[in-house]
């Protein structure tokens, strides 16, 4: 312990030295900006940033970095809710009540409430990342093919049921996403798969092209015709958040960060899935499970604690085990070989200066960043008052300009539009989206795990019911889709019988 | 009517031949077909909760806002990112309901030259220089 | 200064004749962009972006360089586009490699090498098999007398498709000892990365990969490298690793990378980068990239490239066809 504090202490020294509390607070900025723009996610922005950080240090280019990502992750909750139009898939749960508190004048509370449950969850997560990295690392890896295809299960099966009004119609948007991300080469066998053809195709949907399109495109479009439900937004009531409104999501935080941590450590899931099970997590808990989707402030905070706490958790693979859990920690892996420094645990040893710099970096970082995203709060509100007119095409432009920049590829763009048609087309018609967007984001991992469990076991499918682990997992996703069905049924079941019981 | 576009799509989805692995690439698009399908079946047996109110496809502003849309998309690597972004933004703030060409000028130029900006200074991205190309 | 002067005598023999009045702008005239078919933090982009580097460092290119990241199919999207939008433009590079060979091998896009104007092969990431470190298998004998009694009991993952490059790798192997590489189950995953989490969760018994995305998991030191697929040793922390040769198995392979110029460039400019590239790649800067990210040098130039690339193309082909992986 002691060791620990001397470490962080020499991370501090390196990581408040004047140059790199510079590099954390232009980091934060341009990845606040990164994450407010659609169309352009953590892993191309940290992409784009890789060309200048050559010329630094290797410790100030981490922190550079790290800063970068943490940026995206608080800034990419800002759209969802002033506009319904997630800058990345891991906001799109934001969206469900975050949108609605903005429609009814309480945008303030809802980004104060983003940003400061996505200060929590990032401190209390680094503390963990700092003190458990090594024993955690065992948890990364205990996931084999069948329990991460477990999981993406619960996954989706907690999203179906996220909207409650129509489940078959989530269902079969689930369904449509799943299929959308078919689309490309089929990483198992190579074979091209509904690309007719294009090789433009071949890559599949890139996630963040898809949440742009689906939300953002199709917002956009609907908002045009001026047959949004709500109108103009209600008069701003508020900047700042009620103490009652911190009390309320006090709870959300916690779980939220904690759920994020365990799940942003599987290589295989992220942040959006831990955002997504956070925000069902919450609707399960709430005694009035019925305000979600309408505004309840827990839907904002949990969500939002989780995916930054993922992004941590999302590290521990690559300090640890020199593995990159994500697409983002593996560009930042790129990254660091490009500043002959190996990622794994010898990190720690070899490079204490980058890995505890890092560690201190992050507690910097987010202090800068809540520092940074409260007085920009008010900043923000003020977009709502723009007038819809000039603030659609511009968000428009935007997209087209941030999804060209990540592709350099016009066809990219026409996806996009596709996409904006088909969101449109499902938006009229009463299909939530969110189950859609998951389904696209885990499409891809989901067949892949399944396929893989099924080659080792040489094609048994009892694999994913008798390893234990993955039974219980499925369990859970049996429960929470059959659970709320069986009560419908029982209870209209008892209506009937008492309406047949009146009429006798 | 959303059933009856999805069933193309699952018929589409035999067309793959499997190959060498042991599940193949067919069998997981076919089993999200047959999802599908039966869903789509519930749905029409029982369409239950709000019935959509179908207000025809699409308003005619959001087909116009559409059509800019496809346009701008079709011309931005042709005639470059300046051009086209100012006359997107200009066209479409004007279509919904700007009075003041100065002012769906200024806003667009504005918007357009902060865009670039911040694009191809600060984030260093080429974007699309176009017709400009030689004066850029 | 020196350095900019020799670069001058060189340019001036491969002089660029610009259309305009007569003045001859020496070559490059504009910005270079370098396509990395691939997306960022992968060997291709890192190829690239350590190319821009050494260029810088050693100031050999007069015109900044820009990377592009053109995702797709494993550099069929960028041949693509090279022969359609780039036809004679002499001032783009696009990375090319082993994946790219198999990709054209099968058939995926109506390209092939002769259909762009291939420059040079630069490095080479050779192959590794790798195990659990409290693995049965002590060494690459070990395991092949495994795979020739028993392929059943072997699970292998790669971080490739099926018929791309890791599954290659062990399918050529596997001929090699004279194993039906049909027997043994291979899971595919999407990365190195994906594979080594694999085998660290004991779910596979070894995993074919490359030397730099082992590399981390080398020195965390919780996987042993079997084989090393390399003519020599390699230094660093595999320096005690011996060779697939050493073990008695004749067998390398690597996974090469290179550049190509589009199709119908002038002949000036291929000699150009060709010497440039020659140059870079015995320059220091270049030395301390290869040792950082442990990749082995690979230089072709010319007939020798040429040569290289119908053999790889062919070998690939057939290895498919065996595999039943292509008609």
């Amino acid at each position: 312990m002691n060791d620990i504090l001397q470490f962080l202490a020499f991370g501090f020294s390196v990581a408040l030295q004047p140059h790199n509390v510079l590099y954390a607070a232009i980091g934060a900025f341009v990845g606040t900006l990164i994450g407010v723009l659609p169309g352009i996610g953590p892993v191309s922005g940290i992409a784009l940033l890789i060309p200048l950080i050559v010329s630094l240090p290797p410790a100030s280019a981490m922190i550079l970095l790290t800063a970068v990502y943490y940026g995206t992750m608080y800034g990419g909750s800002t759209t969802s809710i002033l506009l319904n139009v997630p800058g990345e898939a891991s906001s799109v749960a934001t969206t469900f009540d975050g949108y609605q508190m903005a429609q009814q004048g309480r945008a303030g509370p809802a980004l104060a409430i983003a940003a400061v449950g996505s200060f929590i969850a990032g401190t209390v997560s680094v503390a963990a990342l700092m003190l458990f990295s090594l024993p955690l690392a065992g948890w990364a890896v205990a996931f084999g093919p069948a329990e991460n295809f477990s999981l993406m299960v619960l996954g989706l099966s907690s999203v179906s049921m996220l909207t409650g009004e129509h489940f078959v119609k989530a269902m079969i948007s689930t369904v449509a996403g799943l299929m959308l991300a078919t689309i490309g080469v089929d990483i198992v066998s190579g074979m091209n798969r509904y690309t007719f053809g294009m090789p433009q195709l071949y890559d599949g949907i890139d996630l963040v092209t898809g949440a742009v399109g689906l939300f953002a495109v199709s917002e956009v479009l609907l908002a045009s015709n001026g047959i949004t439900g709500a109108g103009r937004v209600a008069k701003i009531q508020r900047l700042w958040m009620s103490a009652r409104d911190f009390l309320d999501s006090g709870w959300a935080i916690v779980r939220g960060t904690v759920l994020g941590f365990y799940v942003g450590i599987l290589p295989a899931a992220g942040a959006t899935i831990a955002s997504f099970l956070s925000y069902n997590l919450e609707r399960r808990l709430a005694k009035d499970p019925s305000r979600f989707g309408k505004g309840d402030i827990r839907g904002v905070a949990g969500p939002e604690s989780a995916n930054n706490a993922a992004a941590v958790g999302n590290m521990i693979p690559m300090l640890s085990l020199g593995i990159p859990g994500s697409s983002t920690t593996a560009v930042m892996m790129g990254a660091l070989l490009i500043l002959n420094v190996i990622p794994g645990p010898t990190l720690w040893t070899k490079h204490p200066d980058v890995v505890w710099g890092l560690i201190a970096s992050m507690y910097v970082s987010n202090a800068i960043l809540l520092v940074l995203n409260l007085p920009l709060v008010g900043l923000f509100v003020q977009i709502l008052k723009t007038p819809e007119r000039i603030l659609y095409p511009i968000v428009i432009a935007v997209c087209v300009i941030g999804v060209y920049a990540a592709s350099r590829s016009q066809a990219e763009l026409y996806v996009m539009l596709a996409l904006g048609a088909f969101g449109y087309y499902m938006r009229r018609h009463d299909y939530p989206l969110g189950p859609a967007i998951l389904g696209l984001v885990l499409g891809d991992r989901l067949e892949q795990t399944m396929r893989q469990a099924l080659i080792i076991k040489d094609g048994n499918w009892a694999v994913f019911v008798t390893r234990p682990l993955s039974a219980a997992i499925l369990a859970l996703a049996g429960l929470s889709l059959l659970g709320p069905l069986f009560l419908n049924w029982t209870r209209a079941r008892t209506l009937r019988r008492y309406a047949a019981a009146e009429t006798d | 009517m959303a059933t009856a576009v999805f069933y193309i799509r699952e018929a589409t989805s035999y067309r793959n031949a499997a190959v060498g692995d042991v599940v193949g690439p067919a069998s997981y698009p076919i089993l999200l077909g047959a999802c599908l399908l039966a869903l789509g079946a519930a749905l029409l047996l029982k369409p239950g909760g709000a019935p959509a109110p179908d207000q025809g496809l699409a308003g005619p502003q959001a087909i116009r806002f559409g059509a800019a849309l496809g346009a701008y998309v079709a011309v931005i690597e042709p005639v470059g990112f300046l051009i086209s972004t100012f006359v997107f933004l200009a066209t479409t703030i004007l279509m919904l309901g700007e009075r003041s060409f100065v002012r769906a000028g200024a806003v667009a130029a504005a918007a357009t030259i902060s865009l670039w900006a911040l694009f191809e200074r600060l984030l260093s991205v080429l974007l699309p220089k176009g017709l400009l190309g030689p004066w850029l | 200064m020196t350095t900019r002067s020799r670069i001058g005598i060189a340019l001036s023999i491969v002089l660029v004749m610009s259309g305009a009045a007569g003045a001859a702008a020496p070559y490059p005239q504009r910005p270079i962009e370098i396509i990395a078919p691939a997306a960022a933090g992968g060997g291709w982009d890192l190829t690239a972006r350590m190319t821009v580097r050494a260029l810088q460092e050693e100031r050999q290119i007069s015109q900044p360089m820009t990377v592009t990241n053109m995702v797709g199919g494993s550099g069929a999207v960028a041949i693509a586009h090279v022969n359609t939008r780039r036809k004679g433009d002499a001032h783009v590079l696009t990375v090319m490699g082993s994946s790219l060979t198999a990709t054209l091998a099968r058939r995926v896009v109506p390209y092939t090498f002769r259909d762009v104007t291939p420059v040079a092969a630069i490095t080479g990431d050779f192959q590794v098999l790798v195990a659990r470190r409290d693995s049965n298998f002590v060494n690459l004998r070990t395991f092949i007398d495994v795979l020739r009694r028993d392929p059943a009991l072997l699970t292998i993952a790669g971080g490739s498709a099926f018929g791309a490059l890791d599954h290659l790798t062990f399918a050529a192997l596997a001929k090699k000892v004279g194993v039906d590489a049909t027997k043994v189950r291979y899971v595919p995953t999407s990365g190195g990365s994906d594979a080594l989490t694999l085998l660290l969760g004991s779910q596979v018994t070894a995993v074919m990969t490359s030397v730099s995305e082992a590399l981390g998991a080398i020195e965390v030191g919780q996987i042993k490298v079997l084989a090393v697929f390399a003519p020599e040793r390699i230094g660093g922390p595999l320096r005690g690793v011996p060779t697939a040769r050493e073990q008695g198995t004749d067998f390398v392979y690597v996974n090469w990378r290179g550049y190509y110029l589009p199709p119908e460039v002038p002949t000036e400019v291929t000699a150009f980068w060709q010497q440039t590239i020659d140059r870079m790649a015995k320059s220091k800067s270049w030395a301390k990239i290869l040792d950082e990210t442990k990749w082995a040098s690979f230089l072709r130039f010319g007939e020798p490239l040429r040569q290289f690339l119908d053999q790889d193309i062919n070998e690939t082909a057939s290895l498919l066809r065996e595999l039943g992986l292509m008609r």
